[in-house]
């Protein structure tokens, strides 16, 4: 999209249609780094938020959790919900590690984060290769040439598998656990929402999954096993049982955030190798590249595309003066294009090193799921690049509305893979 | 210069260690150690990669 004459104050960065229809505005957001880097916006339709677009700029915003808060606006979403009840910024229907501080962050935190250290992650390195061959092989059938959606029938998948598997979720709720999901990041795209004039209507998905969790916690607290669900279910915070909302929230962000997110970066890590057919080539001459591949995908799709803080002081950033209780936007797909930390940011190059990229994040809040994420996405491209005989897409990517966690929704494919042996 | 991890927000993500392997180990318990708490001059330069490249920014460079 050409927004080369667009006054600086008319670039939307923000609404889920715009993404859903054009992809992340990187043509806007380059300006915004170049002209504006702290940039006011009033979207119509919005509370006004400061648009951090510089990777420097968020590093010194996200290691300052004192003075950034993640507690009350932490996602920007539409002011007037086209729906009955309080919006979603003003009372969020859930409190976990996201919209948290440190101290109580940190607690909450430790209560998991011992499942996703690099050490505890590389024991699941096994597992995730046979979950990954044996989609792979009913995927290539007999070896002839097939069609697909590759986001719902493969890259959803595979970090869907793996992450029910360390909560206990048996198989046969994986369907359920991916409609929540669709509807948990889809909650303003026209196909994923739920229906409803109320709040509690466009939410169900939530009562649903704390029905559901309500059953698997009372399970795991009379008969605990060794998966993450019975952690949580036996967990305490200074001696006593953790308060059943915070439980339920904790729960359900590594059941949603545990895979969502890293189905949107082997989706988007696929389109960047169908439009860089040169380096889909180098990965394919060369599986090793899947090491430094997995974060150079992360970088360019940047699944989770902004999070927002609250400032609790007046901060000055770049000769800006933030006041305390303004919101600050930090776009960090934009900042993975920073042309001032990135040689050649819009070359997607599977051996790009190093690559500070702020996909995960940084600071307190740094993707608790990194590893893991990490070692999905190196079994995934390594699977698939050595069984590939040839892909193309059968027809137009379509992508979410969602200006949050986003990105392709549906990649139709025409491929042929090796069958199993 | 003094080099202080802060246990609280360590994770054992280990890249201290890639970027200054002189100056910071990560162990079986997760956590970093610090192995040269005033390390030379010569190795300011890779004990900064270490500061930056912290996912959690949970090192800090103390001078003097």
């Amino acid at each position: 999209m050409d927004v080369s004459s667009i006054p600086l104050d008319q670039l939307d960065v923000i609404t889920a249609k715009t993404y859903g229809e054009h992809g992340y505005p990187h043509e806007a957001w380059t300006r915004l780094r170049r002209e504006s880097p702290v940039h006011w916006c009033q979207p119509p339709g919005y509370r006004p938020f400061w648009a951090i677009t510089k990777h420097a700029d968020i590093v010194e915003v996200s290691s300052q959790p004192d003075k950034f808060r993640s507690a009350g606006r932490f996602i920007l979403f539409p002011e007037a919900a086209s729906y009955g009840g309080p919006s979603l910024e003003e009372d969020p229907p859930l409190r976990m590690l996201v919209n948290m501080d440190p101290p109580e962050h940190r607690d909450y935190r430790k209560l998991v984060s011992g499942w996703f250290t690099p050490r505890a992650v590389s024991r699941l390195k096994e597992r995730l290769e046979e979950i990954t061959r044996e989609m792979f092989d009913e995927l290539a059938r007999d070896g002839g040439e097939y069609e697909c959606d590759f986001v719902r029938e493969v890259a959803a998948l595979q970090p869907l598998r793996m992450i029910t598997e360390m909560l206990g979720i048996p198989r046969e709720k994986e369907d359920f656990v991916l409609r929540i999901t669709n509807e948990n990041f889809g909650v303003e795209d026209p196909e994923f929402q739920r229906e409803g004039d109320t709040r509690d209507d466009r939410l169900g998905f939530l009562q649903e999954a704390f029905a559901y969790m309500t059953e698997i916690m009372a399970d795991r607290r009379a008969n605990p096993r060794q998966d993450l669900s019975s952690v949580l279910a036996n967990a305490t915070l200074g001696g006593q049982p953790v308060p059943e909302f915070e439980l339920f929230s904790l729960w359900f962000l590594v059941m949603v955030a545990g895979h969502d997110t890293t189905r949107n970066a082997i989706s988007g890590g696929l389109v960047a190798l169908l439009e860089h057919r040169d380096e889909l080539e180098k990965l394919r001459r060369n599986p090793e590249l899947v090491e430094t591949a997995a974060d150079e995908i992360v970088r360019w799709a940047t699944p989770v595309n902004h999070f927002s803080r609250t400032a609790t002081a007046d901060y000055e950033l770049r000769g800006r003066k933030i006041k305390a209780g303004d919101s600050v936007a930090l776009f960090y797909a934009s900042a993975n294009r920073d042309e001032e930390v990135f040689e050649d940011p819009f070359r997607f190059r599977v051996d790009r090193e190093p690559n500070p990229h702020l996909g995960f994040g940084i600071g307190e809040h740094f993707c608790l799921g990194a590893h893991l994420a990490r070692l999905d996405l190196r079994v995934f491209f390594r699977q698939l690049a050595e069984r590939l005989e040839s892909i193309e897409l059968a027809a137009p990517v379509q992508r979410l509305h969602a200006s949050f966690v986003g990105g392709p929704k549906q990649i139709p494919i025409r491929y042929r893979l090796k069958p199993a042996r | 210069m003094r080099v202080i991890v802060d246990l609280d927000l360590c994770e054992g993500n280990a890249l201290c260690m890639k970027a200054a392997p002189e100056v910071f180990e990560v162990g079986d318990d997760d956590r970093a150690r610090v192995l040269l708490e005033r390390p030379s001059e010569a190795l300011r330069a890779k004990v900064e990669l270490a500061v930056r490249r912290c996912p959690r920014q949970a090192i800090r460079l103390v001078e003097g």
